[in-house]
């Protein structure tokens, strides 16, 4: 029982969302790569403010360090008010492993080209699902093609 | 005992699905009164659920939609309705003769000068409307075309994406978090569009080069179109028109040099098969 306790996020009057969840704590790196020098280590349950994403790293701040930490080592809390049992709580906290909410409120569909850095020359840039769609409504047909084929005088 | 067994095995399924990276199965069983062979036990089971994960047909294709949007994001798509079509026909007469006719293949242009092509996984592909310019006729727009379809029949950036430490997780929670488009989804579409971005393994450059000559030949295209693209790929470099392609590439020269390395029996310097520059000016006027 102790420990499924200490599996439960930290308590609700907790002032941000945000919490390392990973067991054993998470280093904070001066940079979003791993083998960026370490400036903190924040334990398991510590409160963190985010404040930037990139990719899998996260620019956090807590008490008294600011770096960037591996985003899944990072975990949102459950809202307050919602009374839960313990195991539920357990469960729905592992599960949020995969399934963490946006802290800016987007949506899979509509996502930054992110961790792109100047170095490759791309920047971040809005997914257009609209523009997919035009591409994928204008198919051509195997008919087509087989007569594309046959006018080229192309193998058949 | 039963059902804190029950809860160690639902806990090491979702924690197994992350490498075990955020559990002590140690810890845990001692807190639930469990032997501690039991505990090792299923600590090992769940390890062994984190092998490499099969990604099917449907989920690449999600995957590469995903990517193509963000890809589109970043260039703008040219909505030339005819060039587009002219494109898709080149590109799937192309795919369907190629090792992975079953994908739907989707080819748009991409409204940039610089000189580069895009395939995303799933069969979304790209080619900017620099690369169109260059091209002077339907064989080497083939040519280019069939080297970002073999990027993806031979699932380059999928196979990168199943090594890399993202896919240490379980199949169940794979698939799960391809269904709700979670987090592991967007990571992994961060993963894919990087790749696209920095660039492939030059191995699998290598790789699609040849396997181009292959579709190209199949159709009856010239397939020394390959080359002479890479030879001109290799003096827009030098104008300084390929910045991106140059980043994430390796030289147009090392291409070309494996491709002769590779097919030393093939003549790539002459002209030996279909090249239909006609069709190729008519449908560029649109």
């Amino acid at each position: 029982m102790l420990l499924v306790c200490c599996l439960l996020p930290a308590p609700a009057w907790a002032a941000d969302d945000y919490y390392i969840g990973a067991s054993r704590g998470a280093d904070v790196l001066a940079a979003p790569q791993a083998d960026a020098a370490v400036v903190g280590h924040l334990e398991r349950l510590s409160e963190v403010r985010v404040l930037e994403r990139q990719r899998a790293w996260w620019n956090i701040e807590a008490a008294d360090v600011r770096g960037w930490v591996p985003a899944g080592a990072v975990r949102k809390r459950h809202q307050p008010g919602r009374a839960e049992k313990a195991g539920n709580s357990v469960l729905e906290g592992l599960s949020s492993l995969f399934h963490r909410d946006d802290p800016a409120g987007r949506k899979t569909a509509v996502l930054g080209v992110r961790g792109l850095d100047e170095e490759t020359g791309a920047v971040r840039g809005r997914a257009n699902v609209a523009a997919v769609e035009w591409m994928e409504r204008l198919t051509v047909s195997d008919a087509e093609i087989a007569r594309f084929i046959e006018q080229g005088r192309l193998n058949p | 005992m039963r059902s804190a067994l029950l809860f160690l095995m639902l806990v090491c399924m979702f924690a197994g699905a992350r490498g075990a990276v955020a559990f002590d199965f140690g810890r845990l069983g001692d807190a639930l009164g469990l032997d501690p062979e039991v505990t090792q036990r299923i600590s090992q089971g769940a390890r062994v659920v984190s092998a490499l994960i099969p990604i099917s047909d449907e989920q690449e294709r999600m995957l590469g939609r995903d990517v193509a949007a963000r890809v589109i994001g970043r260039f703008g798509l040219e909505k030339n309705v005819r060039q587009t079509r002219y494109l898709n026909l080149v590109g799937r007469a192309l795919a369907q003769r190629s090792d992975r006719p079953v994908l739907e293949y989707h080819f748009a242009i991409l409204a940039t000068d610089d000189v580069n092509a895009y395939s995303c996984p799933g069969g979304y592909i790209f080619v900017t409307r620099g690369a169109l310019d260059m091209v002077r006729d339907e064989s080497e727009l083939a040519a280019v075309l069939a080297h970002e379809i073999a990027h993806v029949t031979e699932r380059h950036i999928i196979k990168a994406l199943q090594q890399s430490k993202l896919m240490q997780v379980g199949a169940e929670v794979a698939s799960e978090a391809f269904r709700e488009g979670g987090e592991l989804f967007r990571q992994m579409s961060d993963f894919a569009t990087d790749a696209l971005f920095k660039g492939l393994k030059k191995t699998d450059e290598y790789a699609s080069d040849r396997k181009a000559l292959e579709y190209l030949e199949r159709l009856g295209y010239d397939y020394p179109a390959m080359y002479r693209v890479l030879q001109e790929l290799d003096a827009r470099r030098r104008q300084g028109r390929t910045k991106v392609l140059a980043r994430t590439h390796p030289s147009p020269r090392e291409r070309r040099r494996h491709l002769k390395q590779a097919e030393p029996s093939l003549h790539l310097d002459a002209p030996t098969g279909i090249r239909l520059k006609a069709r190729f000016v008519r449908n560029k006027k649109a």
